[in-house]
């Protein structure tokens, strides 16, 4: 992605660099310079401890209150140091090197001998250790891992299934996968992105069935991202699509760590932050957002027809209030005579013009759904019902709008939430308004021209070097397996199908 | 970001392009929006002519939030049915849309004078439809369309229309069909609406079209012979030494066998009928001496009908058509007269 390329040697243009250093501290390593890259840190703690009670071989640990679990530190550093005589009796040196071989109880160790690396390891819990004089020091996993217990999936809810969803912990979500897939071929490659947060980003995917032009593209693009920090899912998302210039999600994701096997066992490439509960599954193709992760377990007949009423409901969320503009406005003669009738003696009192009246509900409605966001629960369902049915009751009985119009914009809204992703849905949202708009300047002619460059702008939309209309074209020579548009019997699904490029397509006998 | 940087363009000349589409030269190739609540929807229209065309609308019984109103009657007179219908519009407030007209009725005046010029306007004015059912009543449109003040005369028509398809009553026909008809074979059947004093429409037979005038009107048996012909279901009366019984005609089916002279002259042409009938409100079961019976007045009834067409030289039936179709790629005489060509019928009775 050529975007976020930016070649070490490029010359950086006034603005258009990071101004944060990649090596923050070029000090040379050692416990006064670990002192000041500290300095004014309140939970920044240090300790000094003697090797076997010999006050000669005094060493000292630090660590940021906190961030450490007491008992680690206590339990497999200080005790082992002060009890284990095999390290005084060694050079200082030497006794370090005894540490690291299982002289201190501890699984995750690593010598550091760069002022940026123990400020590196102090920020994310570990516990340094050193020696006066010496270039190097010892860091020991020590980290509280305080998080959230792995919880229910709140925006995927399972009937039958799994009831697990990912956490806020990276290290918990990647032992979800494993424990779900126990081949040794699932790959994790994990990169710290951003300067300041230093967030771990595993991409996730298995050998021999993922596409690994896919995968080199996903870590190019971590590669090549360079920021402060992953607070949100923004920070990740709009670094790696290959479009910004589109409302339209590139990159699904899901809460729920089977979903995220089953694409993984389909041969996406997984993508899992740290702080971020959520499996993002690339490359994004249209489909995977009419799926949910129930469509396997229901009878396939029944997801069947679920998924194809999805798409239905996609088609009225878009453009049903757009096509009552246009019909109403500009071609009545289209309408059924009885529907007709009904409408006009409905409209007769309303004194806005149709157009005026679908925007401003249109509009209404956006407005309902955020106020019904941004409250608690239990006054958001208030907001909702005095909103939609007590305001919106008394505006028809007031001859304010009609109920023809009232009823197209509640069923365009309602066949909305059907869409399993609200990513997609909200994009589905804006160019329901667009489509309205162009239906209110030229009727079923702008419409149609809107609908066509809709396609156009989807057809030209790829995610990570796959189009996101992949499901809907004929693959250009390249196979894809079989369409994924409908859910087909399990037993007769033999083929992974949709992405470019996998090396594996059979996926059972 | 070349890549956002043809967007942006892309997106300056949608906004420039949409821009224009409000400039007055540029915004009348758009079509031009009006709103439905102002609308009168007419569902009517009469036409007349004598000196002047005389063009009558109507839009049918009209709710108004739950109550009913009486239909909008509208008329006007010009030298031009464009010029009428102009005439209309003036009358009323309200934007006076023609797209849902779905009943034509034309003056008996002018179905004698000549109709392509009527029927020909709903083939150049875009509102209305070829669809259009039409009827032709005796007397004149206006007064028609004036008696169904309280609920329309659309009401009646349109009931007409839907019992026409059940085979409850006689054949409807819409002004393509019409259309079509004066096309291909120069000859064509409308129906006949009758007023009665009562204000109820009565269905008065079929008129029979030569070219675009009325020439004649099939009545009674003549138009019970019209519907069997064309296969249209319908109840047919039959005496027997029982009693008066009346049949059912449900299913018919017309086949066409045109015999040949060696030189390759038409000698006769045979339409046999296959109906399907059963016997209503009678106890008795169907026997053969009824089934002949029923046979013979079926074919009395569509000899006298073919006789009549014959006389007019109308092929309402396109039996031109149909005969050509019976006999392809053979040399044969296509260009015979209908009204000189020997015509038999056949009728079989099947009880259902």
């Amino acid at each position: 992605m050529s975007k976020n390329k930016k070649p070490e040697d490029e010359k950086p243009v006034k603005g258009h660099f990071h101004p944060a250093p990649k090596q923050l501290y070029p000090e040379e390593l050692s416990i006064e310079n670990i002192r000041n890259v500290f300095k004014d840190c309140a939970d920044f703690m240090e300790r000094t401890a003697f090797v076997n009670g010999d006050s000669h071989r005094e060493l000292t640990l630090f660590f940021l209150n906190g961030m450490v679990r007491g008992e680690r530190a206590n339990d497999y550093i200080l005790k082992p140091l002060s009890e284990n005589s095999k390290l005084s009796s060694v050079p200082l040196e030497e006794a370090f090197t005894l540490m690291e071989q299982g002289g201190l109880y501890n699984l995750n160790l690593r010598r550091r001998s760069t002022l940026d690396e123990v400020a590196d390891d102090l920020a994310q819990g570990w516990t340094v250790v050193m020696g006066k004089g010496l270039s190097f020091a010892l860091s020991f996993f020590t980290a509280t891992e305080e998080k959230r217990s792995v919880g229910e999936p709140v925006n995927e809810p399972a009937l039958k299934g799994s009831r697990e969803s990912f956490s806020e912990s990276v290290l918990t979500n990647t032992a979800m996968v494993r424990r779900k897939i126990r081949a040794p071929q699932v790959k994790i490659k994990e990169y710290i992105i951003g300067r300041k947060t230093r967030t771990p980003v595993d991409v996730v995917w298995i050998d021999g069935i993922a596409p690994l032009e896919t995968v080199a593209l996903v870590e190019e693009r971590l590669e090549a991202m360079d920021i402060d920090g992953v607070e949100t899912t923004g920070n990740l998302e709009e670094y790696l699509v290959d479009s910004l210039v589109t409302p339209f999600p590139l990159m699904p994701y899901t809460q729920r760590p089977d979903r995220f096997c089953g694409g993984l066992l389909e041969g996406k490439v997984g993508l899992l932050a740290e702080g971020l509960p959520l499996g993002y599954l690339l490359p994004g193709t249209l489909d995977q957002f009419f799926r949910t992760g129930q469509d396997k377990s229901f009878n396939w007949m029944l997801s069947t027809f679920l998924m194809t009423l999805r798409y239905l409901c996609m088609i009225i969320t878009l453009v049903l209030p757009a096509f009552y503009i246009a019909l109403v406005t500009f071609h009545p003669e289209a309408i059924p005579v009885e529907l007709a009738l009904s409408i006009v003696a409905a409209k007769q009192e309303v004194p806005f013009s149709t157009i005026f009246e679908v925007l401003i509900l249109l509009l209404a409605f956006e407005v309902l759904q955020e106020a019904g966001l941004r409250l608690p629960p239990s006054i958001g369902s208030t907001v909702s019902i005095l909103g939609g049915l007590v305001v919106g009751n008394a505006a028809v009985d007031a001859h304010i709008i009609s109920p023809a119009v009232l009823i197209a914009v509640a069923v365009a809204g309602i066949a909305g939430y059907v869409m399993p992703s609200q990513d997609f849905s909200a994009a589905l949202r804006i160019w329901r308004f667009a489509l309205a708009l162009l239906a209110s300047i030229g009727g079923m002619f702008a419409l149609t021209c809107g609908i066509a460059g809709l396609i156009a702008h989807l057809g030209r939309l790829e995610s990570f070097g796959t189009p996101y209309l992949a499901p809907f074209t004929v693959g250009a020579g390249q196979g894809r397996g079989k369409s994924d548009l409908l859910r087909r019997p399990l037993p007769f699904a033999k083929w992974r199908g949709g992405i470019y490029g996998i090396p594996n397509r059979r996926n059972q006998k | 970001m070349k890549e956002s940087k043809e967007a942006k363009t892309l997106f300056q000349l949608f906004l420039v392009l949409i821009a224009l589409l409000f400039l007055s030269s540029c915004s009348s190739y758009l079509p031009e929006a009006q709103e439905m609540g102002n609308m009168a929807l007419l569902r009517s229209f009469g036409i007349d002519r004598g000196d002047m065309w005389t063009v009558s609308v109507s839009t049918g019984q009209q709710r108004k939030g739950s109550s009913q109103e009486d239909p909008v009657i509208l008329s006007g007179k010009a030298l031009t049915l464009q010029g009428a219908c102009e005439e209309i519009s003036g009358y009323t407030e309200d934007y006076v849309f023609f797209g849902y007209v779905d009943q034509l009725i034309l003056g008996e005046e002018l179905a004698e004078s000549g109709i392509y010029s009527a029927l020909n306007y709903f083939v150049t004015e875009n509102q209305l439809s070829l669809g259009t059912g039409l009827w032709i009543t005796l007397g004149t449109a206006e007064a028609l369309i004036a008696s169904g003040t309280d609920q329309g005369t659309g009401e009646h028509l349109e009931t007409l229309t839907e019992e026409s398809t059940l085979g409850i009553s006689g054949i409807t026909r819409k002004v393509g069909e019409v259309l079509a008809d004066y096309h291909h074979q120069g000859a064509s059947y409308v129906p006949i609406l009758v007023p009665s004093e009562e204000e109820v429409l009565r269905d008065g037979g079929y008129g029979i079209l030569v070219g675009d005038r009325l020439t004649s009107i099939l009545e009674g048996d003549l138009s019970r012979g019209l519907s069997l012909l064309e296969c249209h279901p319908q109840l047919v009366e039959m005496v027997l030494p029982e009693g008066a019984y009346a049949v059912e005609l449900k299913e018919m089916s017309r086949k066409i066998c045109p015999s040949w002279h060696e030189s390759g002259s038409l000698e006769e042409i045979v339409i046999s009928l296959e109906v399907q009938g059963s016997l209503v409100e009678c106890p008795l079961t169907p026997r053969e001496d009824i089934t002949a019976q029923l046979e013979e007045k079926l074919s009395h009834l569509a000899m006298s009908t073919l006789a009549v067409l014959q006389e007019e030289g109308a092929d309402v039936l396109h039996l031109q058509g149909e005969v050509s179709l019976a006999s392809p790629f053979q040399s044969r005489e296509m260009d015979w007269d209908f009204s000189q060509v020997t015509l038999k019928t056949e009728v079989h009775v099947d009880w259902i």
